[in-house]
């Protein structure tokens, strides 16, 4: 497993001279189904426990957005054994942190504790995998919590309003299009019995992937991970729904209007191949024209738009590759005052034109992948970036392989790689565009 | 701490509580303290140094000065304008990150160890000959321009320079980090070379460092950038003169989530009681299991984050919160603050809730340090704060000393309702009824 990733290694030592030892990684499944990897780090005497449920907003029902996302908040409302907020509480008189996260495709519970407390985590995680015990209130409380995060980090901020109507657009009948934390009016029909039904549906050891990263050994994990979670029953999980990405005919355009907002924002995002969905090399050259368009001051667009035209202050590029469907891939960049975003806009598809025409230039592509290679090694540095990578990779349908590989894939990608995906991943059908305007 | 520094000398080995990190002191650069947490593991090493270069040291009028300079630390140096600079840095994958606050001016740098000593150079080139030519600082001045407006748009960042602006006033701490448009226009070339030279100094500088060399390597890498600067520290920035605005003021704006930011005078690093501070806020408002966070959100779902944290600025201590709910929860939020902070005061602390913090406090600190880059910017932490390598080693036991009366008369003093600065921004209905947002 490791041995191909140290051939590519060498043979990419002009760019890299000493490249480090991939971390190692070791999998086995239980008798149940859940999924186990382990990411031995010896540095400190800390671990991190990450479960990933194969169940996300995708996964929400009609008329329900948010249930998912809602849902992972309901994880820390309490069981039977250890009842109200017993779980965060007893993390925390063991000095381990904890949280979650929800995305369209899983759902992510992590902690960080003293190694020697590990049996703890996985007791409690375990736990609440099968004996959630909720209540009327605990559900009212929350779905006001929800209703606050909501309008916390989307309803007072005039660029994520924008991005969450260009998402919904571009992906026309699929949920992508419908954000993860939900349409408020939706929120509000979340009750107790859709709580229960999903989690009945969802949650599962064989929906599961459990990744423990930091001081322990396969040995060690897997006795734990049999003796705590070794007892949960697999069970029939609801079937996932196989929507339709359906083709689209043009592209979209918005224009939002937004009293709220102080500063113009242009934002266009594509609908592109996932890493699950891709042909090999085609997802990592899509992760390689990012980064060459917008990744950091020395990006194609940075200089055109920010140094050299001086129309905009500021500009960004992203590839989100981590879907079981499409990928996206956005655009976005803030005006000098003063200048029109169609000029933006204008000199954004000259720069892309120009990708579509030409290869990157040798040194470029260099920088590029230069960055996203140390970037792999700096992410190996820590318990929860490497927990991560994994999680999200096999929760989309990846594997262990494919995470060690990544760096040397990146390393194989050729000029014309970049330049196919820039002229067939980067279609203006396949997108959407929003221009963000104040309203005086 | 530099004459803790001095009678300790090189290289004394401390062990860290459960084995978290073991850190040594290099004696690389005079005058300054070097940590350094060896680490061969990864391949990379991380750099954490922190300069008396922080927004309190703006003159009048040039409010912007410091985070200006700081954002322009990358923007080209020696002979390499900004571009060349910036291709310098990424076509070896190093990341340099330059950030102000209102004390000091932190530099985060991380790089493959393979591709250390270029990136030591750059950063040396970056300290020592920054360039701020014209136009790459007038293109930096309008992106923070810009900033200040759309920070117009954000309520919580509306009310939290609000807050600053009321307790301190027009002075020092009480300007924004980011500066005022008037003062970061009116900045010249002149002005920043001046800065930089002043204020990009050996004399207050801190540095933690973590990762792939030896101790000798890295001392010679931090030589490398660090030794050749000016030996002066700048003076320290005034004491603010004013120190807290009691009350509730209302900054209007249009928001679906009202924000409120609130404070009080709290404590320096160097207090005593500050460790039986820290405990007394983790069990008000600052962690998952605190009282407000179950009083708030848990009870009632008015807010998604509700907590409250030590701000242990270099000439001033303070207590802050912060809270959002929608406008129609904003003053029976408020309320229930008041009223959970005020029980608290007067009744201090359950014996069940002092030891649950203590173990959290101290069952968490090696969390801190499982990266090197955690580890950097970690010991990076403890230097601003002003504190001895051995505090690492001592932490534990220091906490488990705070008695209960400890505690309580942190609490008392510091959490008094009636002390408190509080600033919303956003627009409240006139009448004191809430119905809640769900049906």
């Amino acid at each position: 497993m490791c041995r191909a990733w140290l051939v590519a290694a060498v043979l990419s030592s002009a760019i890299l001279p000493a490249q480090a030892q991939p971390a190692k990684a070791f999998q086995f499944v239980l008798q149940n189904g859940l999924q186990v990897v382990v990411v031995p780090d010896h540095r400190a005497p800390v671990v991190t426990q990450m479960v990933a449920f194969k169940v996300g907003a995708v996964d929400d029902p009609p008329g329900v957005s948010g249930l998912a996302h809602f849902f992972e908040h309901m994880m820390f409302r309490g069981t039977r054994a250890v009842p109200g907020t017993g779980y965060s509480q007893t993390m925390a008189r063991n000095g381990g942190d904890d949280n979650a996260f929800t995305t369209h495709d899983y759902t992510v519970f992590y902690d960080q504790i003293a190694k020697d407390k590990l049996r703890l985590a996985a007791h409690l995680e375990a736990d609440r995998m099968a004996n959630l015990d909720l209540s009327d209130a605990a559900v009212s409380a929350e779905r006001d919590v929800v209703l606050e995060e909501r309008r916390l980090h989307v309803d007072s901020d005039p660029e994520a309003l924008t991005e969450e109507q260009a998402e919904a657009a571009l992906y026309l009948s699929h949920p992508y299009g419908r954000p993860v934390i939900g349409w408020p009016e939706e929120i509000r029909h979340i009750g107790r019995a859709e709580a229960e039904d999903f989690y009945k549906r969802h949650y599962a050891p064989n929906n599961a992937i459990l990744v423990v990263a930091g001081d322990v050994t396969p040995e060690e994990v897997r006795a734990a991970a049999e003796a705590e979670y070794g007892a949960l029953q697999a069970h029939e999980l609801g079937a996932r729904v196989d929507y339709a990405q359906p083709k689209r005919l043009g592209e979209t355009r918005l224009i939002v209007n937004r009293k709220d907002a102080k500063v113009p924002l242009f934002l266009r995002l594509y609908r592109v191949e996932s890493y699950a969905e891709a042909a090999p090399g085609e997802a990592e050259a899509l992760e390689v024209l990012a980064r060459l368009l917008g990744g950091d001051a020395t990006s194609a667009l940075y200089r055109r738009l920010v140094v050299e035209k001086r129309i905009a202050t500021d500009v960004s590029v992203e590839y989100d590759g981590y879907a079981r469907d499409a990928g996206e891939f956005s655009i976005s960049a803030t005006p000098r005052p003063g200048v029109a975003l169609d000029a933006i806009e204008r000199a954004i598809d000259e720069v892309l034109n120009s990708y579509v025409h030409h290869a990157p230039s040798k040194p470029d592509l260099a920088r590029a992948k230069a960055q996203l290679v140390a970037g792999a090694t700096f992410r190996r540095d820590s318990q929860f970036e490497m927990a991560s990578a994994y999680a999200r990779a096999l929760a989309v349908g990846l594997t262990v392989f494919d995470v060690q590989q990544w760096p040397a894939r990146i390393q194989n990608v050729r000029p014309g790689d970049v330049q196919s995906a820039a002229a067939s991943g980067l279609d203006r059908v396949e997108s959407a565009t929003a221009y963000l305007l104040p309203k005086p | 701490m530099i004459r803790w520094l001095a009678a300790v000398g090189f290289a004394l080995m401390l062990a860290a509580p459960a084995g978290a990190v073991n850190v040594k002191t290099l004696n690389a650069v005079p005058g300054a303290p070097v940590w350094f947490a060896e680490d061969h593991n990864v391949g990379l090493i991380a750099l954490s140094a922190s300069f008396p270069a922080g927004s309190s040291y703006d003159p009048a009028g040039k409010s912007g000065l410091a985070a200006l300079a700081a954002a322009l630390m990358d923007e080209g140096a020696g002979p390499l304008a900004s571009d060349a600079f910036q291709s310098a840095l990424a076509s070896k994958g190093i990341r340099l990150e330059v950030e102000c606050d209102r004390d000091y001016t932190v530099v985060s740098l991380v790089t493959l160890s393979a591709t250390a000593k270029e990136a030591f150079r750059l950063l040396s080139l970056a300290l020592s000959k920054p360039r701020f030519d014209p136009e790459t600082a007038a293109r930096v001045k309008i992106a923070m321009l810009q900033d200040m407006q759309r920070d117009r748009e954000d309520p919580s960042v509306v009310a939290e320079k609000g807050f600053f602006s009321l307790y301190f006033g027009p002075y020092t701490y009480g300007r924004p980090v980011g500066g005022d448009p008037a003062g970061l226009s009116s900045v010249s070339a002149q002005e920043l070379h001046a800065f930089a030279s002043t204020h990009w100094v050996r004399g207050g500088l801190k540095i933690a460092a973590a990762g792939d060399a030896s101790p000798a390597a890295m001392t010679a890498l931090i030589r490398s950038a660090f030794a050749n600067l000016p030996a002066a520290a700048p003076p320290l920035p005034p004491p603010p003169l004013r120190a807290g605005a009691p009350g509730l003021h209302i900054l209007p704006m249009d928001t679906p989530q009202p924000s409120v930011f609130f404070g009080a005078k709290g404590l320096l690093r160097s207090d005593r009681d500050y460790l039986a501070a820290l405990i007394a806020n983790y069990i008000l408002g600052g962690g998952d299991a605190s009282r407000l966070t179950a009083d708030l959100r848990e009870q009632r779902g008015l807010t998604y984050d509700v907590s409250t944290g030590l701000a242990p600025l270099r000439r001033a201590g303070l207590i802050v919160g912060t809270v959002a709910t929608r406008p129609d929860a904003v003053r029976r939020t408020i309320t229930l603050i008041r009223t959970t902070m005020s029980r608290f005061a007067t009744e201090g602390p359950t014996e069940q809730e002092l030891s649950d913090a203590k173990q959290y406090l101290n069952g968490s600190f090696p969390l801190s340090f499982t990266s090197d880059q955690d580890t950097a910017a970690r010991l990076g932490e403890f230097q601003r704060e002003g504190l001895p390598l051995e505090f690492l080693s001592r932490r534990a036991d220091l906490i488990n000393m705070v008695s209960m009366a400890d505690v309580r008369r942190a609490a008392r003093t510091l959490f008094d309702p009636s002390k408190l600065t509080i600033v919303v921004a956003g627009s409240l209905p006139s009448t004191n009824t809430e119905p809640a947002d769900s049906p």
